[in-house]
């Protein structure tokens, strides 16, 4: 089977129109390959690598190919320079564009998330995650200082006058502002859930933050993440704006030069139905929002995906200068989408359907020009010109805006192979969707609930994450796959609607097997709040009975019981603070509520005799695992 | 500007490297070579396997295959096989480009079966045999074949030739099923780059007979059977799809009309992007219609067969010659067809199986029955159930009318299969039998249409399957603000079958016995109130009743016209007058709730006629055979001299310019059943159809019309023509009818005891294995023709 996709990706190389295309296409063909001679030779472990998480950084580093992973990428105005930041590098590369290479490398304390470029680009500033990450500060393409701030740092964005910065910590679930002079964070704004993007009004007034997932139960409609927006000069939240039904997994955005606009990336899932078929956006569409910013509102959705043919995964967002183009990356289907801005404002108005659910929409104002790298997640413009990062294989690629043609400036060279086809749409059935559509980059939750098949339909089931996925079987909330090596063979098949090789499957096992839990962020210093500490004394409390089911270790028995809901497959509670919402269904936001409202009879552990503080102490030291 | 930089890249390449395909790595064809001209004359473009239905001895394929290898660069043509007595078509090359799977009648045989054969003439090595026809196969990524084949034991429900559709076997022929239901014929599958395939679906369910065969695409299993190009742009034949390399767009012929032989038209460029529904999503490349089998090395470069020659045309239709067959093959008339370069290929992406070959249902879910394209006016919560109706398959058929299933509307009897429950909310979710062509009609809660579909849907064993709404907007996804369909909260609705109407309606059976009842005592023959007669008495094809409900437009059904997705309630019973009538409102009428529900069940099942395909080709004066008129009566001494009377009493009035009369009973006036006529047309009002009584010929209108009343007839005529019975052309008129009758009750039509179906029709239910061979002496035409629908129930 390997060889027959291998004679395949050739063959397509044949016919590929372009020197990218022919490089792409060959090296794909090349990577398959390597798996199949690594799978002859018995047990190899592939290199896996995800962004935001320590301890994936620490595998980073032993391996011996020092990947990059662009996670970002700034270029600047003269057009000479670009700086990559690099996810599993922990550096940020300067990569000179006449000669093609990298001249510099700067490196950083852990990964890179975000970069911004001062206005006079003396001065580079680069968020690295992690517990408590870094904003770390460059001069002269040399690192000179680093400012700590919140956990999981991402989407560095500087104020107009220079003086602040404000940076997303997505596992905060807040925004922090960072005065520049006196090196310190002054503030910090909560959002809604895990913020992973921001920007920033030309006047400095306003700032818009994506939130990535919906917060919130998901057994009803609508369920949507929300954009904040932040009234920067009293540091509060002004407004939430809803995205429409669905909307999750969102990833970057952007103001229009005339500031009118702020364009978000997002998956618009249609959860509400059964996955029966991937066919015209039935389970997951690809969009882009449009947020009237002195509105305050939802301007529109516009589906990125066409009608035989998705567009997986939207990442990196940008306008160029003069306002022309709204430039858009798949990270799931390897693609830069071009629109005619103008376009695409005068069309809005006179609409016949609602764009959201259009899959002609762009058509005759979008260009969809086919990269060469996996995974461009990371894109820099500067006049017509853009220039795009893929995080799977390295590629730096340049686009002509105008002519949509494609130079490569560095060729790809695949990596982090398992990882990589959890987040690529390109082997799913017409690219609709990819593993991360509803299990996010890093293999966790998307907050919505599926009515999959393998359970029978009407029974919607929330989104599980697949960390420790392959320890705790059996897998599904229903337990209809024996165990995770199952249930991913089954998803590439009934979800992506793909045949694909045993190899890739086994790549796919090794990433989610490489997955460790991240800290939670309600330690103190790394161990348990006092709180905590209380509950966890509840918890192993024999008469409340919490690690009857939920033995410490995994946290499951790996046992199914019926707490009120049928038999259901006792899920980890490990990384429960990042899982919501609650309960097989989602019925529950939060775990306060799983213990209480959801719990009438006791029959979910016994909770009804504890007091409203040792809820509290309980749902502490379940946050805290 | 850009056209002549084409003209100039093409001559360019050609004169550079030696032909012009060298630069997509082509150095050898392959193609057929075969009589493709028809023994018959016919023109139609499926006619080409098979004999035709009336006379088995008499065959629909020409005589005269070959296979050919051309070498582009050598010039070197070489043989890899060569019937002079056979048929040879449909050469696919194997991803490897070592191997051909073609289709090949030999000399001598019937049939058309599936052969491989390698590339270099060694080998060949057939794939699949049997009874049936086998032919356009195609590989599949996965190794597997999918095909067409006459093994769905059906016939065109307008011609006299058979039907193949959608089949699949394995590598080695071994394994073949079925993964279409269609009544009509499905052509030339082809596997898209997305691993769908890409086929041409013809279909007229409620519609027009000849402008619906578009592109449709499915899985490679036949799930999601889906309209891929045009089927709301009536006309045109798409056939011959293929995708292009390097683009997501395919090529394909535009045969014009209804089609043309051996699938000739324009060579088009289809986008599929702006969705099913936009013409204007394709473009004509070829600048005449004389092109076949086209096929794209980029948007820019084609190759197709045109007559006896294979040319290569660019963007803009310009083409040049690259090969023309040898003058002996040209001289015997073979054409050339169906050239691919004998060149390895990548294979598409495979897509899982989304079947259970081992389940007899699947499972469709309707997310909101209020959602779609022309629903404006159906309140939120009207619809009540979907009645699920079945287009049953036909056995045998004879010409290109659907006389007498229908007077100009369905062609095809429509089975009541039941119905299933819609939601508050709109929603659905049931189970249907697998492989079987259903359609819907809305429902209120009166059991009265709200919107009716006009075209059908299948479900593969164990498939489940979604879709938005009736007549969904393709170009939309399920629209983001919908909830969970209330409907899969709970388990599939099973079909709930329909009490007390029969499975498939017939009108003497059924619907005459109500009129009979109700109707009768004003519309007879004696008061004719309104001018309308409602009595069952046979006219040369049809009761005068189910003719003159069909002529005063009291039904409401799609006929024969190329009109899609009507507004609601416009069709079936919510448009049909009929049911205006059934109301004590009209002079008092008060039918029965179950003489409603029949009335009712019956219009939404297409209101046939017979209730019995063995009615086809039988029982008629004047009945059609390959869309001619038979004129049994024509020397008939009563037809002879009542023509005479006719034109001496009655061509004063009635002439070629003015009222005509028809000359006999089987004078159709050039008006067959299957041309719509005009609203306003003396031909309805003189139609044979009501002017000859073939039950009771003194009740002909032929006579009553002219006669006066004192006479007892209706003194219709300016003046009294016929003072007197005993007139002797009165007498001589009434013959010429008797003679009629005569003939009527000597060969019987389906509602008269002692009727016997056709022998084909005996023929082929004996070949379908429904009757013993042995089989002669009477026939339980109903019943023989039920367990022939129920043979071709999927069974695992």
């Amino acid at each position: 089977m390997v060889q027959a996709v291998t004679q395949t990706l050739a063959g397509l190389a044949r016919f590929g129109k372009t020197a990218c295309l022919r490089a792409r296409l060959g090296s794909a063909a090349l990577s398959v390959r390597h798996l199949l001679s690594r799978d002859r030779q018995g047990a190899v472990r592939l290199p896996s690598f995800a962004s935001s998480s320590l301890v994936l950084l620490l595998a980073c580093t032993l391996h011996a190919q020092n990947w990059c992973s662009p996670a970002a990428i700034a270029v600047t105005k003269d057009a000479k320079k670009l700086y990559i930041g690099c996810a599993t590098g922990n550096r940020v590369e300067v990569f000179d564009l006449a000669r093609k290479e990298v001249v510099r490398q700067l490196p950083m304390p852990s990964s890179v998330t975000g970069l911004a470029l001062s206005t006079d680009e003396a001065r580079l500033y680069v968020t690295c995650t992690g517990v408590k990450s870094t904003v770390n500060i460059a001069e002269s393409d040399a690192p000179t200082a680093a400012i700590s701030t919140g956990y999981g740092a991402d989407s560095p964005v500087l104020s107009p006058d220079g003086t602040r910065i404000y940076v997303c910590n997505r596992f905060d679930n807040d925004v922090a502002v960072i005065l520049l002079a006196a090196r310190k964070e002054i503030r910090r704004i909560p959002v809604v859930r895990e913020p992973v993007s921001a920007a920033l009004t030309a006047d400095g007034k306003w700032l818009l933050v994506a939130n990535a997932l919906p917060a919130g139960r998901s057994d009803r409609s609508p369920v949507a993440a929300q954009i904040s927006l932040i009234d920067t000069s009293a540091g509060t939240v002004a407004a939430h704006i809803d995205l429409p039904n669905g909307s999750t997994g969102l990833r970057q955005i952007r103001i229009s030069p005339d500031g009118q606009l702020a364009a978000v990336s997002h998956l618009l899932s249609r959860y509400f139905v059964p996955a029966t078929q991937p066919d015209r956006g039935w389970i997951q569409t690809n969009a882009v929002s449009l947020i009237d910013v002195s509105g305050r509102k939802l301007l529109a959705t516009v589906l990125l995906d066409e009608i035989d043919h998705g567009a997986a995964n939207p990442w990196a967002v940008e306008w160029t200068g003069d306002g022309k183009y709204l430039c858009v990356t798949h990270a799931g289907t390897h693609e830069l989408s071009v629109i005619d801005a103008p376009a695409l404002r005068a069309k809005l108005p006179r609409a016949t359907r609602d764009p959201a659910d259009d899959f002609s929409f762009l058509l005759g104002m979008r260009k969809r020009i086919q990269l060469t790298g996996k995974g461009p997640r990371a894109i820099a413009l500067n006049g017509h010109q853009a220039w795009v990062a893929s995080y799977f294989s390295d590629a730096v690629e340049s686009v002509d805006l105008d002519t949509g043609a494609v130079a490569c400036l560095r060729p790809p060279q695949p990596h982090a192979i398992g990882e990589s086809l959890f987040n690529d749409g390109s082997i799913s059935f017409q690219g609709w969707l990819s593993c991360a559509s509803c299990h996010g980059p890093n293999a966790r939750v998307d907050g919505l609930n599926w009515d999959l098949l393998n359970d029978g339909i009407g029974d919607p089931i929330n989104t599980k994450s697949l960390l420790l996925a392959h320890r705790t079987p059996p897998s599904m909330s229903h337990a209809v796959r024996e165990n995770a090596e199952a249930a991913v063979r089954a998803g590439l098949e009934h979800i992506l609607f793909a045949q694909r090789p045993e190899s890739e499957a086994a790549a796919l096992d090794e990433y989610l097997k490489s997955l460790t839990p991240l800290p939670s962020p309600h330690l103190v210093n790394g161990r348990l709040s006092l709180s905590a500490r209380n509950g966890k004394k509840l918890f192993f409390d024999r008469k409340v009975g919490c690690a009857v089911c939920h033995p410490a270790g995994l946290f499951t028995s790996l046992k199914a019981y019926d707490v009120g809901a049928g038999a259901l497959d006792t899920p980890t509670l490990v990384e429960i603070w990042r899982t919501a919402p609650y309960l097989h269904d989602g019925s529950a936001a939060t775990l306060r509520e799983v213990l209480t409202t959801a719990n009438p009879n006791d029959r979910h552990g016994k909770t009804s005799h504890l007091s409203s503080s040792q809820i509290d102490d309980l749902v502490a030291y379940l946050e805290s695992l | 500007m850009r056209f002549a930089s084409l003209l100039l890249s093409l001559l360019l390449c050609a004169a550079a490297s030696g032909h012009p395909l060298q630069q997509f790595g082509v150095e050898e064809i392959v193609f057929a070579a075969r009589f493709s001209g028809s023994p018959t004359g016919d023109g139609h473009w499926y006619a080409n396997i098979g004999y035709y239905a009336p006379d088995a001895s008499r065959k629909a394929y020409g005589k005269g295959g070959k296979l050919y290898k051309l070498n582009l660069k050598t010039g070197k043509l070489t043989t890899l096989l060569d019937d002079p007595e056979g048929g040879v078509r449909d050469p696919q090359v194997s991803y490897d480009g070592g191997k051909i799977l073609f289709a090949y009648r030999k000399g001598g045989a019937e049939n058309y079966h599936l052969y491989e054969i390698g590339a270099d003439g060694a080998h060949l090595k057939q794939l699949t045999d049997g009874a049936y026809d086998d032919f356009e196969p195609t590989y599949l990524p996965n190794g597997e074949i999918v095909f067409i084949s006459t093994r769905c034991k059906r016939w065109v429900n307008c011609w006299l030739t058979q039907v193949a559709i959608m089949h699949r076997c394995n590598a080695d022929g071994s394994n073949v099923h079925p993964i279409s239901s269609n009544s009509e014929q499905d052509n030339t599958p082809w596997p898209l780059p997305d691993g769908r395939l890409l086929y041409t679906r013809w279909e007229y369910v409620d519609r027009s007979q000849v402008d619906y065969h578009h592109l449709w695409a499915s899985n490679p299993d036949g799930t999601s059977q889906m309209i891929f190009f045009g089927n709301q742009n009536p006309g045109t034949l798409m056939i011959d799809a293929k995708p292009i390399p390097g683009s997501r767009k395919v090529v394909a012929i535009f045969s014009p009309g209804h089609g043309r032989r051996e699938h000739e038209g324009n060579i088009e460029v289809v986008d599929p992007r702006g969705g099913p529904d936009d013409k204007s999503y394709a473009r004509q490349i070829s600048s005449t219609p004389d092109y076949r089998d086209p096929w794209a090395f980029s948007e820019e470069a084609f190759m197709a067969a045109k007559g006896a020659t294979l040319v290569t045309m660019n963007a803009v239709g310009q083409t040049q010659e690259v090969f023309r067959l040898p003058a002996a093959d040209i001289a015997a008339k073979l054409q050339l067809h169906e050239p691919r370069p004998l060149l390895a290929r990548p294979r598409e992406s495979v897509v899982p199986a989304r079947s259970n070959l081992a389940k007899t249902t699947g499972t469709l879910i309707l997310s909101d029955v209020y959602e779609g394209r022309n629903m404006q006016g159906v309140r939120p919560g009207e619809i009540k159930k979907l009645l699920v109706l079945e287009s049953l398959p036909m056995p045998i058929h004879y010409t290109g009318g659907m006389e007498p299933i229908s007077f100009g509307g369905t062609f095809t009897l429509e089975r009541i299969v039941g119905t299933v429950p819609v939601e508050p909310d709109g929603s659905a979710y049931f189970e249907l039998p697998a492989l079987r062509s259903f359609f819907f009609v809305a429902l209120d809660e009166h059991d009265m249409s709200v919107k009716r579909m006009q075209s059908f849907t299948t479900v593969e064993p164990g498939e489940s399957t979604g879709c938005v709404g009736c007549h969904e907007d393709r170009l939309q996804a399920p629209p983001h603000n919908f909830q969970q369909p209330s409907a899969t909260r709970r388990d599939p609705s099973r079909i709930q079958p329909v009490s007390d109407v029969p499975e498939v309606f017939d009108f003497p059976r059924d619907i005459q016995p109500i009129l009979d009842r109700n109707c009768l005592s004003c519309h007879n023959y004696d008061r004719r109130a309104g001018g309308v007669i409602l009595a069952g008495d046979r006219g040369p094809i049809y009761s005068h009743s189910y003719y003159t409900l069909t002529i005063h437009n009291q039904i409401a059904d799609g006929r024969n016209k190329a009109v899609s997705n009507y507004p609601p309630h416009a069709l079936g019973t919510s448009g049909s007058q009929l049911l205006n009538k059934l109301t004590p409102g009209h002079h008092g009428v008060t039918v029965t709730p179950q003489e409603l529900k029949l009335i009712k069940f019956w219009i939404e099942s297409g209101a046939p006629y017979p209730g019995t395909y063995a009615a086809l080709g039988t029982g008629m004066i004047g009945g059609y055979a390959e869309n001619q008129l038979e004129h049994p009566d024509a020397n008939w001494p009563g037809t002879l001299a009542a023509t005479e009377i006719m034109r001496r009493r009655c061509g004063s009035c009635h002439n070629a310019k003015s009222m005509p009369l028809p000359a006999s009973a089987s004078d159709d006036q050039k008006t067959p059943p299957w041309d719509p006529l005009k609203k306003v047309d003396y031909r309805r009002q003189f139609s044979r159809h009501l002017l000859y009584n073939l039950t009771r010929p003194d009740k002909s209108m032929l006579l009553l019309a002219p006669l006066s009343r004192e006479a007892g007839g209706f003194g219709l005529c300016k003046s009294a023509v016929l003072s007197s019975q005993s007139d002797p052309d009165y007498v001589g008129l009434l013959r010429s009818i008797n003679e009629a009758k005569q003939y009527l009750d000597q060969v019987k039509r389906f509602d008269m005891p002692g009727f016997h179906p056709r022998d084909a029709w005996v023929r082929e239910m004996k070949r379908f294995g429904i009757l013993p061979p042995d089989a002669n002496g009477p026939i339980d035409y109903y019943a023989v023709e039920r367990q022939y629908w129920k043979s071709l129930w999927y069974k695992p």
